[in-house]
């Protein structure tokens, strides 16, 4: 029987040249410095971070307004990402070349010991709401609309905070945070987000 | 269920914003700016629907962003989540591998996922899972369903992977494995996974959509699918496809060497049709998928004459469903399903008549079943930290027929017909502990009338530490219980055997997934799966008929690795090697087609614009067993496929040749066969094309 399983020397040849091929493909893979985010992964999150991207969009132009002083300075309107690259990515591309009230949009990579307070949004991703606190008190009451994506991220002292209804993406809003930052949220936007009180506030 | 293509952001806008603001970014030093900006290149240019959908989502209102449906994984706790939070160890094989590697099959997608081996025996393929794919029965080791309807089916509890399986795969979202036992929300079949396919939803497709394809030994293929939203809401699907192939003019089988030289000729054929519909209305959703596939038996399985017409397999498979899913105000989540399955086998086989002067007598083989069933299951977020799902399932087998005869003269050799009733019920819990530690209870009890009741838990635990790194620990049990083929088929050389019992897998795992410099993502995991009883098919020695047992346990152990990435422009691979030693503890032997090792290889490349891709990919296998105790040689398998879409407006182009390096190489078959192992096509070729009206 063993005789139908010969291999020819050409086969040989192929064979090897094919694991060849192999062993330098994932040498190259392994060897430059910058694989990015599982392609699978990528692909289930992409759209969630465009949708929340497209949500940030709306915040900003249509449903939020800032103060007039102690505002970010600067000519560009700029919002933090806290996380991971993937994130950061997507978001950046959804609003790269947009601008909010004249000033072009700017998104920058941030981590939680380095805020500079010059943001007029912090969005903190899933991955870093261990970060949260933190990144609270470094914002103190300034006029900084704290977007989160982690269970409590609203109720724990953040403006907004996205979560999942069924197949869908919407979000909790903390008024009483919004109002301490002296931002103004429209009547519309507290009408179809889900209201949430901070921890310890009286219902 | 079904949910959105991802659509797509203009990459050169996006890469220089990247480039300015990353000018600016406080941290980081200038080369990982510049990555950071090559990255973001990749990001936008790397998208499934390539060109097609430029969807800007700053333009949306919030209202329609509070409707739009986000894809995550379902499979692995019958509710949306990503890869990364699902409690078990998932691959995810997109719409966008699917186009970008030709894969024409199941098969072909799951040969490419880390763990699954695919052998065919030139009627059906069989999907092999971490050592286990055991020759003579038909995959009942893996649930299959298509948008969370099961497929197995009672008669075989086949899951379909070839062209039997009655769905286009061009009509594939996605297909999510989720490895180890999935009995505990799923019962039967869930041994060794769950494959769950998500169909496209009708605004993927936008209107009219006709492909063409034309491939190796005259094979044709031709699809034309409509997709349409209406302004009322109402969402609709319709896909018609059909295949046919000649197959080889000949095929060499050295065993048959004395007759016709040991050439079978003309008898390679396969024709397959599909049709698929869909009607989503508000929270209704109303689905069915009928298929038929004839495949013309070369190798003269099951002792028939070699070279003698006509033999053929022909399977038909059909279901609808009618799905209701609700959110109420209280917060119950509540999905609910009405089904009827059907299933059809028929099977003509030349044998030699009484005398060598006779002519031969042609056996008809017929196997059929009905299936009626409804599953509801609620869930409820109690918090935000703690959800609770429970469910419950019945199937009624309205019947299960097989009968087998000779057409002239007419000898019934068998007609036996069944009914049974299975009914399950089951509950998980998924609640995080602390904001690292989640944990993943769920237990499943099933009532069979055939062969009693049987109870399933699983355990998983999902720990975080830090950010990028997961560890999942995972323990369950899972079931499958004998089908009517194994308890029931009698024909000649075949006996029932109706003290068979179910057989269970206790499976432990334990997976890492960690990210490195926040860019690099691999996975490592080790498993560990005592299958009892396990059902086999075995030569009685007493009347040298075939029969199926319960056989000795067997231990499969091992671990496998996968380093993904993607680089700048579009360029993405991904690299898997699985170890596993899947012994019978009877015999201490290696099964039977069982490799020790896999690796596989894939890699997408951008090769102009971001219109014009390749995509290679590479599948080696270790030696393996036959049952005859010899052994089939290592091999492996290279497939390339350009893609080209939109250089013409509307027009997508395909070109793929598959088994590159025309490796010659046999798949062990099981004892139907006179061969103990099947020579597997050698390099063969397809050209596709899709235009969009």
């Amino acid at each position: 029987m063993d005789t139908l399983g010969i291999t020819t020397q050409w086969q040989a040849f192929v064979r090897i040249r094919a694991g060849l091929l192999m062993a330098i493909a994932l040498f190259a893979s392994a060897a430059s410095g910058w694989c990015a985010t599982g392609s699978d992964e990528l692909a289930a999150t992409k759209l969630e971070y465009q949708v929340k991207a497209g949500y940030i969009y709306n915040f900003a132009t249509k449903f939020v307004d800032w103060p007039t002083n102690g505002v970010a300075a600067g000519t560009t309107f700029r919002i933090a990402v806290l996380g991971e690259e993937s994130a950061f990515n997507v978001i950046s591309n959804v609003l790269a070349g947009k601008s909010i009230e004249g000033r072009p949009i700017e998104v920058v990579p941030a981590r939680s010991s380095d805020l500079p307070g010059a943001f007029r949004v912090v969005f903190v991703c899933r991955s870093q709401s261990s970060q949260a606190a933190s990144v609270r008190k470094q914002v103190g009451d300034l006029p900084v609309l704290t977007i989160g994506e982690s269970d409590g991220f609203a109720a724990d002292g953040g403006c907004i905070n996205f979560i999942r209804k069924g197949d869908n993406i919407r979000f909790e809003i903390n008024l009483a945070v919004v109002e301490r930052a002296r931002l103004k949220v429209s009547a519309k936007l507290a009408a179809i987000a889900t209201l949430v009180k901070s921890k310890g506030d009286k219902p | 269920m079904n949910s959105e293509s991802a659509p797509s952001c203009n990459p050169r806008k996006a890469g220089a914003f990247t480039l300015r603001t990353t000018g600016v970014q406080s941290s980081g030093n200038v080369v990982g700016k510049w990555l950071v900006a090559a990255f973001t290149i990749y990001a936008a240019g790397w998208v499934y629907a390539g060109d097609k959908d430029r969807d800007d989502f700053t333009s949306k209102s919030i209202e329609e962003l509070m409707e739009v449906k986000v894809p995550v994984v379902v499979a692995a706790a019958k509710h949306e989540q990503t890869a990364t939070d699902a409690p078990a160890s998932v691959s995810v094989v997109t719409q966008d591998d699917i186009r970008k590697f030709g894969y024409r099959t199941l098969s072909d997608i799951l040969s490419s996922v880390r763990g699954f081996y695919v052998t065919s025996d030139e009627i059906y393929d069989y999907i092999g899972v971490r050592g286990l794919n055991r020759p003579g029965d038909y995959g009942g080791r893996l649930l299959l369903m298509v948008d969370g309807h099961r497929m197995n089916e009672p008669l075989y509890g086949q899951a379909f992977n070839g062209h039997d399986l009655p769905l286009d795969v061009d009509l594939i979202e996605r297909v999510e494995v989720v490895r180890g036992p999935g009995s505990s929300l799923y019962g039967n079949n869930a041994v060794m996974g769950v494959i769950n396919i998500v169909t496209r939803d009708a605004n993927s497709w936008r209107g009219i959509e006709a492909s063409v394809s034309a491939a190796s030994y005259e094979s044709f293929g031709g699809r034309l699918t409509y997709g349409h939203e209406f302004t009322n809401g109402v969402k609709l699907v319709l896909s018609a496809s059909a295949f046919d192939s000649e197959g080889r003019d000949k095929i060499f089988y050295p065993e048959f060497s004395s007759i016709n030289d040991g050439y079978a000729v003309g008898r390679d054929g396969e024709r397959a049709n599909k049709f698929f519909a869909s009607v989503v209305w508000g929270d209704l959703t109303l689905e069915g998928t009928y298929g038929d596939r004839r495949r013309d038996i070369p190798n003269a399985a099951y002792g028939t004459l070699f070279n003698v017409g006509p033999m053929y397999a022909d399977d038909e498979r059909a279901f609808v469903e009618l799905r209701y899913r609700h959110e109420f105000e209280d917060g119950w989540q509540t999905t609910a399903r009405l089904f009827y399955d059907h299933y059809r086998f028929q099977a003509e086989s030349p044998y030699a008549g009484a005398t060598p002067d006779d002519s031969p007598v042609i056996d008809f083989d017929y196997g059929m079943d009905n299936v009626i069933g409804a599953e509801l299951q609620v869930a409820k977020d109690f918090s935000a930290t703690h959800r609770l799902t429970l469910g419950t399932e019945w199937n009624h087998i309205i019947e299960v027929q097989q009968k087998n005869y000779d057409i002239a003269p007419y000898l019934l050799y068998s007609d036996v017909s069944t009914d049974s009733d299975t009914v399950g019920v089951y509950a998980q819990d998924e609640i995080s502990l602390t904001r690292q530690i989640r944990f993943t209870g769920g237990v499943r009890y099933d009532w069979y009338s055939t062969v009693g009741d049987t109870l399933n838990p699983r355990l998983a635990l999902n720990y975080e530490p830090v950010s990028g790194t997961t560890f999942k620990a995972i323990y369950g049990t899972a079931f499958r219980a004998p089908n009517a083929y194994e308890s029931d088929y009698v024909a000649p050389g075949y006996e029932g055997n109706h003290s068979l019992g179910p057989e269970k897998i206790t499976s432990a795992k334990l997976v890492l997934e960690q990210r490195l410099d926040r860019q690099y993502r691999v996975t490592i995991a080790g498993f560990y799966d005592h299958l009892q009883d396990l059902i086999s098919q075995r030569e009685d020695l007493l009347t040298g008929d075939f029969q199926f047992v319960n056989t000795d346990d067997v231990i499969s152990r091992g671990f496998d690795a996968e380093l993904v990435g993607a680089w700048e422009g579009g360029w993405r691979a991904r690299a898997s090697y699985t170890f596993a030693e899947t012994h019978d503890q009877g015999t201490e032997r290696r099964l039977s087609n069982s490799p020790e090792h896999l690796a596989k290889f894939n890699l997408v490349a951008p090769l102009w614009k971001e219109k014009v891709f390749a995509g290679v990919e590479a599948q080696w296998m270790s030696s393996r067993d036959t049952i005859a105790g010899s052994k089939v040689p290592a091999h492996i398998v290279c497939n390339v496929t350009l893609l080209a879409g939109e250089i013409v407006r509307n027009v997508e182009f395909s070109a793929s040749i598959y088994n590159l390096f025309d490796e010659r190489y046999r798949d062990p078959v099981s004892a139907d066969f006179v061969q103990d192992r099947i020579e597997q096509p050698g390099r063969t070729f397809r050209v596709k094309l899709s235009y969009r009206f």
